[in-house]
């Protein structure tokens, strides 16, 4: 149950301040969420990991990042293709820094109609899934202020 | 060393062989998969790894489940418009 601080002697009182500050600070409350959502775009998972969420951020850095390797590992570097699959890039390109590196270090003279095939297809969509997926992480980091309250409340209850 | 760089690099650079069967629609499973872990790992309040793998399994059976209802569904349709 939360108590109001007013109630507590001053001692407490002061007391319970510095906690609930130190928890703001641990929990991630005063750090920049715009910055959170960057390196959410940059690195999937980075952002839950910058805001002190780092069970989350590993578990979703895994996923993401499985997801888009197999996308790769099915259609090669080439499916990144911004001249060819513009709609897929879009959602490619939500990834971050992974789809960044793969167009920097893919052969610039292959086309993705050269290649084309299930596997192509297959890899595009679970690139492009794994975009959207990122998507909504960043999203969520944008979005996530309050689920370090619990923790401030604790602070405020020991004082 | 350089062989198992060498092999590693191809594995990104060569498309996969996927060939057009029914079997290929067993591609679908881990993308479903990888959604249900994220959109868990972002609506849980805590992540513990025992109730967290349970979610996770109940949302990806969930997902099948229906891919596989709307799947009949489109198969009963397709084999109506055969008959006419």
């Amino acid at each position: 149950m939360v108590k109001s601080p007013l109630v507590f002697n001053q001692g407490g009182f002061v007391q319970a301040q510095v906690e609930n500050f130190m928890a703001k600070k641990g929990s991630g409350q005063s750090k920049n969420t715009y910055l959170a959502g960057l390196l959410a775009w940059l690195v999937p998972g980075a952002g839950h990991w910058y805001l002190g969420q780092r069970n989350r951020g590993g578990v979703i850095f895994a996923a993401i990042g499985i997801t888009f390797l197999l996308g790769i590992m099915l259609s090669g570097l080439e499916m990144i293709d911004p001249q060819n699959a513009k709609a897929w890039f879009c959602a490619q390109l939500l990834c971050g820094t992974p789809t960044l590196i793969s167009l920097l270090i893919q052969d610039p003279t292959t086309t993705i109609n050269e290649i084309y095939g299930r596997g192509v297809d297959l890899g595009q969509v679970y690139a492009g899934v794994a975009g959207l997926l990122n998507l909504l992480c960043i999203l969520d980091v944008l979005n996530r202020k309050p689920q370090s309250l619990p923790k401030q409340n604790n602070a405020v209850e020991k004082g | 060393m350089w062989n198992s760089c060498y092999i590693l690099a191809e594995l990104f650079s060569q498309p996969l062989y996927v060939p057009t069967s029914a079997l290929s629609l067993l591609w679908a499973l881990p993308i479903c998969l990888s959604i249900a872990v994220v959109y868990k790992a972002i609506k849980m309040e805590t992540i513990r790894p025992k109730i967290f793998v349970r979610e996770v399994l109940l949302l990806f059976v969930t997902i099948i489940g229906f891919l596989s209802i709307v799947a009949a569904g489109l198969l009963g349709v397709a084999c109506l418009a055969g008959q006419f």
